[in-house]
């Protein structure tokens, strides 16, 4: 019996012509829409005039989740500043950061950076179970079909960030583990 | 034959066109990305999100990755200074892997061939050896190979992928900070911790060849500790491979008689038990291990007859410590780790079968060896990264490895002219441990090394890395092997890579003390092998759905490890010696496709052109192609095609009966798998081989010249999650 490669070509054409329109919305789609939406509703301290010229800040620690979802919010602005992405930073370069997203992978040294971030404006954010307890201000998590939102609100008045009253009726509220 | 590869194709097309109808009218939520931006805060809270987030290996197959094999530093694929591949435990239950040399095999130019032994071979860029030194494996981290023949221990065959939570692979030489043997390349498994798990898995796979299965998992956090732990037991009878003839059908001609044990098929049976904790504590982090094997079967037989005595018993134990402090100071971010391992192996092999008569003398019960090993390895090293200088990231470290092996105790009834006369041919196995007469000494190897890195972002789309590792050996000397990279991003979407690195092959103990063998001798001269690589490669996003790279590589290996015919006493004998040189060149090129929400298509070709002293080594593919297709057929149902196609050459040397087949091996496997959200069962079935083809690998010429593979088996998987 000879195997025929133009067969399987043949099984992937068909399926593709048939595939296109197949359309489902993903979790990441759903938590990246929850980001950049609940970035609106939250103020910076102080932020000096030069700040405002810079663009908006998000970086990520660790291995990014949002893939191809994050690409969307690129093109859009926020408080008339457009977006600029600083993935896989090290400790020593957050200063710049307006958001930090904290992966999953950084998961056994979490105490390490919350420790450090303490001396900054940067509204912290995962999406890990856990997270909020240990001190990350907002929690993207997955329960049933859903995303929820946990915020840990001493974290967050802890460094002078203030949310919209709208936000704070819509999360979760989470102490901080002991 | 059952199937007719048109009737499958035929079947699947039609099953497809149907079920894909189905699964359209079945998605419930129909949202574009707009419709989701404009939504208000508290309806998104709102969105079902369903489908394939149950199972994402369609986006997750496009997203960037991240590795720390390459530089000792998480970073991402594109900008790390080495050619990378990553396999997620989401890829190896996407493929439904049963085991690591399964899911290895989706590495672009990466084959896993087999020994007589049916042990792994991970063939990487044509270079190939029996005992695989070339190739480091690492767990954690950590070097998983012995001192006798630097592989993975004579019992070892392959590793069950439940407690693996990912895979990394350099493609070409990591010499300047793995050390010894990362020589082709180097393989590192990382097991899974508590957030892993998170939770409790139970499962069980039932499989043909009488394979079955059963495993525990468990991760959680309690307190302040993050406690993983994991079970597997696995016990099979294995493929039957049957062979015409073997080594003992040329002597039975030569010496006249009829012993050989072929035609008949060789002994793949093997019982295992793998458990394992993890427990993460701040930065504190300790692993422990256990490996037990029984009943291991000797495959073909040592000596390339079928042996139906012949088996092994091993015990592993493995003890990590390590501390990780990502601030120790501002800037500094520094690791510490020890590491044990106590490795026991008991092995008997029968070389020539019962009836045997040599020119020498008789053996009515076969030429029968036993040997019995305890090997214990410790190291202890300490590195850190240093950020203080601007643009500069620096990475340092020292470590001390203490390899002992202790135990050696060699047995035999092998016509060894001992004080005038021969051991009892029929009676006891002699006891010859720590005589002359043994195979080899027991040994002690002490290796000292310390490398440092420095890479230099020289502007925003420029990384410039240099680096460099000492090692210095208590048996065979110091060797030094720098590695230099320039990352250049291009463009956001497009990163160009120039890499050199060299990296050596440290003597295995065969390789310098093997003794009063017959057939092959030691030499206690031998220098390490020596790689040199050149490479380019090339990372591009062409777009949201579509990443592609490739890489061109020409490598060089002199002092190469060979076996050389001489006269010793009179008598020809084979003799290990820094013996010759292999060049290599070629290309591997990998498309990662995500074709629609439901689907993705991962596809690799690899070509690799190599040349021993002059001449074609054979043992290798010069073309191999890999695709593979995942698809959500309806919600809830995850169809998984993989097919590899390698080409085969003619390789130099006489052969025992047929020469071996020059037509191309395909291989074509198929998972189906049953996972729903919020569901705690996941049950799959896959069938291997779908096309029951006659698949062999290049065995040694003159013994078994290829070594057939399994034929068309199945397995049926249940697995069951609860928090």
């Amino acid at each position: 019996m000879k195997f025929n490669l133009k067969n399987y070509i043949l099984y992937v054409l068909l399926f593709l012509v048939v595939n296109q329109n197949a359309y489902a919305v993903s979790e990441q789609q759903v938590k990246v829409a929850v980001l950049y939406n609940l970035l609106r509703m939250v103020e910076w301290p102080d932020e000096t005039i030069q700040q405002k010229d810079q663009p908006f800040t998000l970086c990520f620690m660790g291995e990014e989740p949002f893939g191809d979802a994050l690409h969307v919010i690129q093109k859009k602005r926020i408080q008339q500043r457009n977006f600029h992405f600083l993935k896989n930073i090290a400790l020593g370069q957050i200063e710049n950061c307006k958001v930090l997203f904290i992966a999953n992978s950084e998961e056994q040294r979490l105490e390490s950076i919350m420790t450090e971030l303490q001396k900054y404006p940067i509204l912290t954010v995962a999406d890990t179970q856990g997270f909020a307890q240990r001190g990350v201000m907002i929690n993207l998590i997955r329960e049933k079909t859903k995303v929820v939102l946990e915020l840990n609100e001493k974290s967050t008045l802890a460094v002078g960030l203030s949310l919209n009253p709208v936000l704070l009726r819509l999360v979760r509220v989470i102490d901080t583990n002991e | 034959m059952l199937f007719q590869s048109t009737q499958i194709l035929l079947f699947i097309a039609f099953c497809f066109v149907n079920t894909s109808a189905n699964a359209v009218e079945t998605i419930e939520e129909n949202i574009d990305t707009d419709t989701l931006f404009s939504m208000s805060l508290g309806d998104l809270l709102n969105v079902d999100i369903s489908l394939d987030s149950t199972f994402d290996i369609f986006d997750s197959l496009l997203n960037a990755k991240t590795v720390s094999v390459a530089s000792g530093k998480s970073q991402e694929i594109a900008r790390a200074p080495a050619v990378t591949s990553i396999i997620t435990a989401q890829d190896i239950e996407a493929m439904g892997a049963t085991t690591l040399n399964e899911a290895l095999e989706s590495v672009p130019g990466l084959h896993v061939a087999k020994n007589v032994k049916y042990q792994p071979v991970y063939v990487l860029r044509g270079i190939y050896n029996a005992d695989n030194a070339e190739t480091l494996v690492l767990i954690n981290g950590e070097p998983f190979k012995n001192l006798q023949n630097a592989n993975r221990g004579a019992a070892w065959r392959d590793m069950p992928v439940q407690n693996i939570a990912r895979v990394e692979v350099i493609r070409g030489p990591g010499s300047a900070l793995h050390g010894a043997d990362a020589f082709a390349g180097t393989i590192n498994i990382i097991t899974k911790t508590a957030k892993d798990i998170a939770g409790t898995e139970v499962g069980a796979r039932l499989g043909s060849f009488d394979t079955y299965e059963a495993w525990l998992l468990h991760g959680g956090r309690y307190q302040d500790f993050n406690i993983a732990t994991s079970l597997i037991y696995k016990t099979t009878q294995g493929s039957d491979p049957f062979v015409a003839e073997d080594a003992q059908s040329l002597l039975d001609v030569g010496w006249g008689g009829n012993s050989s044990l072929a035609p008949g098929s060789g002994y793949l049976q093997e019982n295992s038990i793998n458990a394992s904790l993890d427990v993460g504590y701040k930065n504190w982090h300790v692993r422990t291990g256990i490996l037990h094997q029984d009943d291991v079967g000797n495959g073909l037989g040592v000596s390339s007859a079928l042996d139906n005595w012949g088996k092994a018993e091993r015990n592993r134990f493995n003890l990590d410590l390590s501390y990780h402090n990502p601030i120790f100071t501002p800037d500094w971010d520094v690791s510490t780790q020890i590491n044990y391992v106590y490795d026991q192996t008991a092995a008997r092999s029968m070389a020539l079968p019962p009836g045997v008569a040599t020119p020498v003398r008789a053996y009515p019960k076969g030429m029968r060896t036993e040997l019995d090993s305890v090997e214990e390895h410790l190291h202890l090293g300490m590195s850190g990264f240093y950020v203080g200088f601007k643009q500069h990231v620096l990475h340092l470290g020292t470590g001390y490895r203490y390899q002992d092996l202790r135990h050696l105790e060699y047995r035999t009834n092998r016509s060894i002219f001992i004080n005038g006369s021969f051991p009892s041919a029929t009676g006891p196995l002699t006891n010859i441990s720590d005589t002359i007469y043994s195979i080899y000494p027991e040994a002690l190897r002490k290796n000292w090394y310390v490398f440092l890195e420095d890479t230099w972002h020289f502007s925003s789309n420029w990384d410039l890395s240099l680096g460099v590792r000492h090692d210095d050996y208590s048996d065979f000397g110091a060797t030094t092997n720098p590695r230099a990279s320039l990352v250049w991003q291009i463009q956001p979407a497009l990163t160009a890579k120039l890499l050199y690195g060299t990296a050596f092959r440290a003597p295995s103990y065969t390789d310098l003390y093997l003794q009063n063998n017959g057939l092959l001798k030691g030499n206690i001269d031998l220098s390490p092998e020596q790689l040199s690589n050149w490479e380019l490669a090339f990372d591009w996003r062409i777009s949201k759905k579509l990443h592609a790279n490739l890489n061109l590589f020409s490598y060089h290996i002199k002092d190469k490890l060979l076996p050389v015919s001489k006269l010793s006493s009179g008598r020809p004998l084979q003799i290990m010696e820094n013996a010759g040189y292999q060049d290599g060149s070629g290309v591997e090129f990998e498309l990662r496709w995500k074709l629609n929400q439901r689907a993705s298509l991962l596809f690799n070709y690899a070509y690799v052109n190599t040349e021993v002293n002059h001449s074609d080594p054979g043992y290798y593919s010069k073309h191999q192609l890999y695709v593979r297709h995942d698809w959500l057929l309806t919600p809830g149902w995850y169809l998984d095609n993989r097919i590899s196609w390698r080409s085969r050459q003619d390789y130099e040397g006489s052969y025992v009966g047929s020469s071996p087949s020059t037509s191309p091996q395909t291989q074509w496997d198929m998972t189906l798998r049953y996972k729903k959200h919020q569901q705690p069962w996941n049950i799959s079935i896959g069938i291997r081989n779908l096309l029951n083809k006659d698949n062999m690998e290049p065995g040694r010429a003159t013994l078994i010249s290829e070594y057939p593979q399994a034929e068309r088996n199945a397995f049926i998987e249940f697995r069951y999650f609860f928090e």
